[in-house]
């Protein structure tokens, strides 16, 4: 039996990837053919995920568009999607929807990447790497365990509602054990473990109204593993009457989209982090040299806004000539002594995480006509760390090689991107109850690097964030939902996940007026 | 056109003027002369012209070689040239002329090649005086090179240019010129004659490439490719280095351009330029033998290029002049040789415009002295 380790060099991919094609040939799916040179088209579907970054054997290949598209080099062997956001089954959706907080895997030539095919790599994989004369193997033991008298994983799974519900109900089983993208794949291991038992023993399980049965099994067996997403009798009773509601509902749902509805339906609950709405986002301080605006608190509310909040005047240089350089966002930084603070009283942290890897964007887009700057930063691997109840305690941390992705368009819509791999550690840590993200020193380091100075001149941008890789949910008066799906895209990775979106006005140097 | 002159000539105005005073003469011995000295088979409508010219001194020419080091050294000329003309004078009134040239310059690191196409037709004018003719003559000229590949390194901001190729570089003139020539002493019939030449014209020349790319290194040692044409380009990272394993980055202008690598190919290595000529010039001929000395001054303006070039702090060449000597002797009826020197102020401004750019204009600050033969067919 061959296996192969998926590997970061598409040389080594290059030479397994025929034969898998070969093995695969005919599977049909989305993936447009299988000739040697052509990319290899495929679609993330739990619903369609959109905005969800994508690898071709480990390398970080863009993200996922409408409908889940995607592609990877002709000699792909398993392509892989993480986070982004489940907008249903609507073809033309690029935003809203929910958050998917996972990692889906599938053979590239499959064409369709789903819970289930991300089952039946990971029974398809042990310790030596993934074998993909396994995978049909795999594919049996799912059925039979399942209760499926057949089961193609390369059929359309956004059109048979037995295999939308079927999808549905194995991401509602591993979501119930998983806040973060990590642990969705710690669990996805687990229940692939369960189901390759499980079918040599002949034992089937019902996802529907029977879920309680699989989920005290996988339960078990991070007991016995002594996992971190092991949950006390209590917490299990409570996990399994969710997902035994949710999936009866997506039993009884005749098509995709009433599939889909029954998961957004179901309750918000198993969060990492809660925003607090009603609490402070961003503290800055930018006190011009000749005392203009000051210092002050924004909160969420203010930041969504893309309110016009004052103007500002920068001199000319001759006496009493002016200009007008910006019209002021409510949060207004100054070059200098402009600093921002991300407060950290607006998240609750509702579970310890470690050292805990998530995806994180930052992005600023400018808002004023015929003004073309942007950048964007992502980075995949990010570590956040925090004590349940302790929002002093939230830590970010890039550690030494982490990469980081950007993508800027300066003032003569030069496009730069890069992939930057960090030489040491960089941490941020909340000090009296703050994250100083230090802009201007941020900004200034980019400048160095060879990016253009996107702060050369005055602007009003719109500034995203996404966290991804990690459940968050907001509170707002307290309604908890799921927060919002925010995506930056830096060209070559594409961060989605739960974040916020407001407007910011940056004004180099410090010689204004109010 | 003789050879010498085909090669040699430094200004388009003046090749073409030359056909014009040709056509001007109103004699069968003196018919079909180059503007500055060209006694031609009497009678003759077509002359055939072929001839070369090189400096005398060569170069060992060695190249940096890919896997770094240097290739090992050629003794190669310095500059070097051949021409083929077709002189073709259908009536006492007119008269045409087409010619190919290739031309080859080398240096230590780099070697171009660059060839050459001229058309001109000269329109003789009513003369005051009989012993006086007159002509107008209009050319066009142009010069191409498929790829001008700069081996040698050059600093441009804070990063080493390692290798440079222009594809498609070329230039292109169009002249018009006035010009006259009156005759001293013999006549024709004795085989003497002393003559002044005179010429005044205008012109303009434009030079472009379709596309530059290049390999350079920035003050990091890290290794970039970048590629640019129609005003856009592109720069990559060519190997991971320190921090970055990846950089790339697509220009939409040209000052995007010229923000990162500190040089914009649509204004720094193209242009268009007005020159304005005149000329002197002494002919004297003795039976089967002849001899020209020459001088020709140009004024080139570019109004776009040499402001660019002296804000970097380098040196425009905004004047040219060229003195030629030739001699020449008729062998047969049919079969005329020529020989001549020329001393040109600038390296080969007037003949190959699209060499000159910002980054290159302080090479053309050079003076040159050249040496050249050939022979011409009449018929």
């Amino acid at each position: 039996m061959s296996r192969v380790v998926p590997v970061r060099s598409r040389r080594s991919a290059a030479v397994l990837a025929t034969p898998v094609a070969l093995v695969l040939a005919g599977c049909g799916g989305d993936s447009g053919g299988t000739e040697a040179s052509a990319p290899l088209a495929a679609r993330a579907v739990d619903g369609f995920i959109v905005g969800g970054s994508v690898a071709c054997d480990g390398l970080p290949n863009g993200g996922t568009t409408a409908g889940g598209r995607f592609v990877c080099p002709a000699d792909t062997l398993l392509a892989s999607v993480r986070g982004g956001a489940d907008v249903g089954f609507d073809e033309n959706a690029t935003s809203g929807g929910i958050p998917f907080v996972g990692e889906l895997v599938a053979p590239a030539v499959l064409g369709w990447v789903t819970p289930l095919s991300t089952l039946a790599v990971a029974m398809a994989t042990d310790e030596r790497g993934y074998d993909r004369a396994g995978f049909a193997a795999a594919v049996d033991a799912l059925a039979s365990t399942f209760g499926q008298s057949d089961l193609d994983l390369s059929a359309d799974p956004t059109r048979g509602v037995q295999l939308v519900r079927l999808n549905a109900q194995v991401h509602q089983v591993l979501a119930a054990f998983s806040a973060t993208e990590s642990e969705y794949i710690e669990a996805s291991t687990v229940l692939a473990g369960l189901v390759v038992e499980s079918a040599g023993a002949g034992r089937a399980y019902n996802l529907g109204s029977g879920v309680g049965e699989i989920l005290e099994a996988v339960n078990s067996r991070l007991t016995v593993s002594g996992s971190a997403l092991s949950k006390g009798d209590a917490a299990l009773r409570e996990v399994i009457a969710q997902v035994q509601d949710v999936n009866t509902a997506i039993d009884g749902a005749a098509r995709p989209d009433l599939v889909f509805g029954a998961a957004v339906a179901a309750p918000v609950a198993g969060q990492a982090l809660t925003i607090e709405r009603d609490e402070v986002l961003f503290g800055y301080r930018s006190l011009s040299e000749r005392g203009g605006a000051g210092s002050g608190a924004v909160s969420i509310e203010e930041f969504e806004s893309d309110e016009i909040a004052g103007t500002a005047y920068a001199e000319l240089g001759a006496l009493y000539s002016y200009e007008i350089t910006s019209i002021e966002h409510h949060a207004t930084l100054l070059e200098g002594s402009g600093e921002l603070f991300l407060e950290s009283d607006a998240f609750s942290i509702e579970r310890d995480l470690v050292e805990q890897t998530v995806s994180i964007g930052f992005s600023l887009d400018a808002t004023d006509d015929e003004d073309e700057r942007a950048i964007a930063v992502t980075t995949s691997d990010a570590r956040v760390s925090a004590r349940r109840g302790e929002s002093d305690s939230l830590a970010i941390a890039l550690p030494a090689g982490a990469e980081l992705r950007v993508r800027s368009v300066s003032d003569e819509a030069t496009v730069t991107t890069a992939t930057i791999v960090l030489k040491e550690e960089h941490e941020f840590t909340a000090e009296a109850g703050s994250v100083n993200l230090s802009f201007w020193r941020i900004d200034r380091e980019l400048e160095r690097r060879g990016f253009g100075d996107l702060t050369e001149r005055a602007g009003n941008y719109r500034m995203t964030v996404a966290i991804g890789g990690v459940r968050i949910n907001e509170r707002d008066h307290g309604e908890v939902t799921r927060a919002a799906v925010r995506s930056v895209d830096a060209g070559s990775e594409v961060v989605s996940g739960s974040g916020f979106e407001g407007y910011v006005t940056l004004l180099p140097g410090s010689d204004y007026y109010y | 056109m003789a050879a010498l002159s085909s090669v040699a000539c430094p200004l388009v105005c003046v090749a073409t003027l030359s056909l014009g005073l040709a056509l001007a003469s109103p004699r069968a011995t003196a018919q079909a002369d180059p503007f500055w000295f060209e006694p031609a088979a009497g009678g003759a409508r077509w002359r055939v012209v072929l001839g070369g010219e090189g400096v005398s001194d060569g170069v060992a020419h060695a190249p940096n070689a890919p896997a770094g080091g240097f290739e090992p050294a050629t003794r190669l000329p310095r500059s070097a040239s051949a021409a083929l003309a077709l002189h073709w004078r259908p009536s006492s009134e007119w008269s045409l002329r087409a010619s190919v040239v290739r031309r080859s310059l080398v240096s230590l690191r780099d070697r171009y090649t660059i060839d050459g196409v001229e058309l001109g037709v000269a329109r003789r004018l009513p003369s005051p005086h009989a012993s006086t003719r007159l002509a107008l003559v209009a050319d066009l000229r142009a010069n191409r090179a498929g790829e001008l590949y700069k081996n040698s390194w050059t600093r441009l901001g804070g990063a080493r240019l390692t290798e440079a190729r222009l594809f498609d570089a070329r230039d292109e003139g169009a002249g018009l010129a006035f010009a006259s020539r009156t005759s001293f002493g013999q006549g024709v019939g004795d085989g003497r004659e002393i003559a002044l030449s005179a010429l005044i014209g205008i012109g303009l020349t434009r030079t472009g490439h379709e596309r530059l790319a290049g390999v350079g290194v920035d003050g990091g040692g890290c290794r970039y490719g970048f590629e640019a044409a129609d005003g856009t380009g592109e720069l990559t990272l060519l190997e991971p280095c320190r921090q970055f394993e990846a950089f790339h980055e697509e220009y939409a202008n040209e000052r995007g351009i010229e923000r990162r690598l500190g040089l914009a190919p649509g204004s720094d290595l193209a242009y268009t330029s007005r020159v304005a000529r005149v000329g002197l010039g002494i002919v004297a001929v003795w039976g089967r033998t002849g001899a020209a000395l020459s001088w020709v001054h140009g004024r080139h303006a570019r109004a776009d290029l040499d402001p660019r070039i002296r804000e970097r702090g380098a040196r425009a060449v905004a004047s040219s002049h060229t003195t030629s000597l030739r001699v020449s002797v008729a062998a047969s009826r049919v079969l005329r040789l020529h020989a001549g020197a020329h001393y040109r102020s600038t390296t080969y401004l007037d003949e190959l415009p699209l060499l000159y750019n910002a980054l290159t204009a302080g090479r053309f600050a050079r003076d040159t002295l050249s040496f050249g033969a050939g022979l011409s067919l009449a018929f």
